[in-house]
């Protein structure tokens, strides 16, 4: 397969190998700075974790080899050479390797970058020659300085050895055990989870070579499915040998050479070879399968399919060395193909060749066949547990629930049944079940598209890392919670956000080591990404514990900025921590400024604001700083409550409403400006008239004969004037047309009941109006109090 | 006169064949005057509907509809031209237009037929007037002994004065 000319599906194959490849350079990175954490503590490495680290760098290297990016493969073959020094403990891992590791790490994920614009990994070979220069100088320093004595040179090696002999004189009937005992092998400890994992994984790939010969067997020339076959046994061998399950991997391996063979044959293959193939994968499947009942994935009858395949290579060769054979020898050639093409019927049991083994074989793999028949329909159902769905579909599906959560409200409140004269009872009884029935299924629709945040929070680990490093700090993140499952969108939305905070925190929040020491705290700083529930929303906490906001330093420099009046004397800490969020707070002095955590920090609040959340900030001079991001846990769906305005109706945001009520005109206080001032329980609360607001002429206008409903946001409150309440309903979200872009007041709309179009009011952007209003006309009573007088 | 019915059934005869559409239009009339706008732009013409008023917009962003559960906004082209308000009737129609992607409702007094005019029967507008309204004319099509006034829908949507009102908005 050369790279010069790249067809379509070659491209796409290739795009698939660089998601791959980033998908598992996430885990590595995460992993690697773990083990370093692990290596700074204590001599003792976790070896699952290198393990780990060791397949990922196998698999891309394996992927990178087979189409044919040296770099990527030279130097993640140099990776794992060491990996591997530290998995056997011939070496121990020391913070240098880990850097260097990460850096190959890097690396490799430029180089993705490269391959996903210019399918090619070529240009940057000094780079990758500098890289392997120092892995492969790691490599001889533990390989020459191992006198250091690590008792661990363990039998592995050796046992793996012996265990491949006796798969090569495999025909002799071998008693070598078909795993590597665990017991053999102090470093592989291998965990339930682990071997869940790999049965989970290794179905898939099984799944992915069986579609990918399938396809191959319809259309024989295309090279892409060879190579996406080939590419999944290759995975598949690769992770067994890495487990030590000798019976898959050698089989596996013989079907990877079988596919090789095609790949590189001229000539179209023959659909025997596919039957064969397939039978193949059956036999891995029922050995993967054998995991799950706890017993060693033996493959009866391996030997049989090992020979089978041979000759299914040797079919191979013959066809495509056709060219170059004498047209003499065309009558042994058609000779020889009848009889290959006989032997790999695999279906028949009669096998045309009587030898005393392929006899013994034979009632084996009876045996095994029926077995891989009767498990097949009764236990792969039961394995699979997660299937894979294209997030288009989820949307579309949310889209659609969104609709009959309307075409619901259409049906219940149609106006056509004012019109009839008797009882609605039963039909209001079957409506109230239709509406239980879409809750519950918009429920679980939104579960389904919920991922947990463990792929954003672990991205941190990098990020406070590298940050650490920079800066000479010593902090430590701890993640909780990350199991926690938010919507995708807010995966998507929540991860530069989190950059900022955090990269806020170790720049500014945080003292330096010698700082810290001063003041008695640990010289390692902490910081705590935590995600949790809370009633109906997530909550996503970083904390850390560095010398949190200063209180008299954001007042002066507000006040300097002009975003707020007066000496901030009276302010509540929470308002003045709220400051930091100000778009004025972030826009100077982004770099020198070192009290001030203001860099792009209004950035974070407006992306959180987005997905309709928000954010608190708690801090505590020399304790720390907490800030906390509220997502509401649906996004499309919320419960609204309708109001009259005029002739028209308006949804407002259930969660922003405290109380409505009728108000007693002796309850309003009238400025001279006009501004009314409700009083509530002793505390004072500006009234929005939203017809005003709206421009809106019809309605009535006197507070007394409309409804006053009080909302909140952020702790600010502001009375909205209506004329009705019409009544409480769930509400799909719309964004306003495109076309007429964003709008004051407005934050989206909604399709009601009987098909009009309701406007969404945007709670927070009334009060901030109401709240402008009445801060400009006190100033302005002010000046006219300063005049009369 | 065709009936909407037949129009749409017209319309969407055209999008089959996309490679047709050139050179045809759709007519409608604002007054006396009749007015074509490109067909491949169009994408069906309603009847006038419930609209739900949007504040804080220019006169002729008339407001939002419910076209099949997609809230489309609607503008008046009467409006939209500084021509004399008029009360809808049932005659009053909204072509939905597609620009970018985008659905917009037009409202016109009345939607003609569709027709071909070939692009030797198109003459740029002259430019007599200092009149604003010629940056929304792509040419005058000449129809027998008639004249129809052939819009730039793009320039009508997206003129330069509603951005700043966008603008002013958003600040």
């Amino acid at each position: 397969m050369s790279n010069s000319v790249i067809d379509n599906e070659q491209s796409e194959f290739i795009q698939a190998f660089v998601e791959e490849g980033r998908e598992m350079l996430d885990e590595v990175e995460p992993l690697l700075i773990e083990l370093e954490q692990i290596s700074d503590q204590s001599s003792e490495v976790d070896p699952e974790v290198i393990n780990t680290i060791f397949r990922l760098f196998h698999s891309l290297k394996g992927a990178a080899g087979f189409l044919d990016f040296d770099t990527v493969s030279k130097v993640t073959h140099e990776a794992e050479t060491l990996l591997d020094l530290f998995r056997k403990g011939t070496g121990r891992l020391e913070s240098a390797h880990i850097d260097t590791l990460t850096k190959t790490a890097d690396f490799i994920r430029n180089l993705l970058d490269q391959i996903e614009n210019e399918y090619h990994d070529k240009g940057v070979e000094n780079e990758a020659e500098v890289l392997i220069g120092e892995l492969s100088a790691m490599i001889d320093k533990i390989n020459g300085g191992d006198s250091g004595g690590k008792k661990k040179k363990t039998s592995k090696s050796s046992s793996k050895k012996a265990a491949k002999k006796a798969v090569d004189n495999e025909n002799k009937e071998t008693k070598q055990p078909s795993v590597k005992s665990p017991s053999s092998e102090p470093q592989m400890i291998i965990t339930p989870e682990m071997t869940k994992q790999f049965v989970s994984e290794s179905e898939e790939l099984l799944e992915t070579a069986e579609q990918a010969l399938l396809e191959l067997e319809k259309k024989p020339e295309n090279d892409e499915f060879v190579s996406r076959a080939f590419r999944a046994l290759h995975s598949f061998k690769g992770n067994s040998g890495f487990f030590g399950f000798v019976d898959l991997e050698n089989v596996s391996h013989q079907a990877e050479t079988v596919l090789d063979k095609i790949k590189e044959s001229s000539e179209p293959v023959e659909g025997k070879i596919f039957s064969i193939l397939l039978e193949v994968l059956d036999f891995l499947r029922l050995g993967v399968l054998s995991l799950n009942e706890g017993r060693d994935p033996e493959i009866p009858g391996k030997a049989g399919v090992i020979s089978f395949m041979e000759e299914a290579i040797d079919t191979i060769d013959d066809s495509s060395d056709n060219d170059s054979v004498d047209i003499g020898e065309d009558t042994v050639q058609s000779e020889e193909q009848v009889d290959k093409s006989q032997v790999p019927e695999v279906d028949s049991r009669n096998e045309t060749r009587n030898t005393p083994e392929r006899r013994k074989e034979e009632d084996r793999r009876a045996v095994g066949d029926r077995r891989v028949s009767d498990r097949r329909s009764s236990e792969k159902s039961a394995q699979r547990q997660t299937i894979r769905v294209d997030i288009e579909k989820l949307d579309i599906l949310l889209d659609l629930i969104g609709e009959l959560v309307i075409s619901e409200a259409m049906v219940a409140q149609n106006p056509d049944l004012k019109d009839l004269d008797h009882s609605l009872d039963r039909f209001e009884k079957s409506v109230l079940q239709l509406n239980k029935i879409t809750r519950d299924l918009q429920d679980v629709a939104t579960s389904v598209r919920m991922i947990p945040l463990s792929g954003t929070f672990r991205k941190m680990i990098r990020l406070v890392r590298d940050l650490g490093h920079k800066s000479g700090k010593k902090v430590e993140l701890e993640l909780i919670g990350e199991e926690t499952e938010v919507d995708k969108t807010v995966i998507e939305k929540i991860n530069d956000p989190l950059v900022h905070i955090i990269r806020n925190s170790l720049d500014h929040g945080m003292e330096t080591t010698e700082e810290r020491i001063k003041q008695n705290k640990s010289d390692v700083g902490k910081v705590t990404l935590e995600a949790r529930y809370v009633g109906g929303e997530v909550w996503i906490i970083i904390n850390d514990d560095g010398k949190g906001l200063n209180r008299d330093k954001l007042i002066s420099k507000a006040i300097d900025r002009g975003i707020i009046s007066g000496d901030g004397s009276e302010m509540r800490d929470d308002d003045v921590w709220q400051l930091i969020f100000h778009p004025g707070f972030s826009t100077a002095d982004k770099i020198t400024d070192i009290s001030g955590r203001g860099v792009g920090m209004d950035v974070v609040k407006r992306n959180i604001e987005k997905i309709r959340g928000k954010v608190d900030v708690k801090s505590k001079a020399g304790q720390g700083t907490t800030v906390i991001l509220r997502i509401p846990l649906t996004l499309a769906i919320i419960d609204g409550m309708i109001v009259k305005i005029g002739n028209t109706f308006y949804v407002i945001p259930i969660v922003a409403i405290k109380e409505s009520f009728k108000i007693e005109s002796n309850q309003i206080t009238k400025m001279m400006d006009g501004q009314e001032i409700v009083n509530l329980r002793n505390q004072l609360i500006p009234v929005v008239r939203l017809h005003e607001l709206l421009d809106l002429n019809e309605g009535s206008q006197e507070l007394r004969k409309g409804i006053i409903v009080i909302v909140e946001n952020e702790g600010e409150t502001a009375c909205l004037f209506v004329d009705e309440v019409v009544g409480q309903q769930q509400i799909v979200i719309k964004g306003l047309p495109e076309y007429v872009g964003n709008m004051n007041n407005v934050s989206g709309c909604t399709i009601l009941g009987d098909g009009t179009i309701s406007l969404i009011l945007d709670v927070k952007g009334i009060i901030s109006i109401a709240a402008d209003n009445e801060s400009l006309e006190n100033i302005e009573d002010q000046a006219e109090v300063e005049k009369i007088a | 006169m065709a009936s909407t019915e037949e129009l749409n059934a017209a319309i969407t005869a055209e999008e089959e064949l996309e490679d047709t559409q050139e050179g045809k239009f759709l007519t409608f009339s604002l007054g006396n005057e009749e007015y074509g706008i490109a067909i491949r732009n169009v994408t069906e013409i309603i009847g006038i509907q419930n609209v739900t008023d949007l504040p804080d917009m220019p006169d002729y962003i008339k407001g939002v509809i419910n076209l099949r559960g997609k809230v489309i906004p609607v503008l008046d082209v009467r409006l939209r031209f500084e021509l004399k308000e008029r009360e809808y009737d049932e005659r009053t129609c909204i072509i939905v237009v597609s620009i970018n992607e985008m659905a917009v409702g037009l409202i016109v007094d009345s939607v003609s037929e569709v027709i071909d005019i070939p692009a030797a029967d198109i003459e740029p507008s002259p430019k007599v007037r200092k009149g604003e309204s010629s940056r929304y004319i792509e040419g005058l099509g000449k129809v027998n002994d008639e004249v129809k006034i052939l819009l730039d829908i793009q320039n009508m949507l997206f003129d330069a004065e509603l951005e700043k009102i966008k603008q002013s908005m958003t600040e």
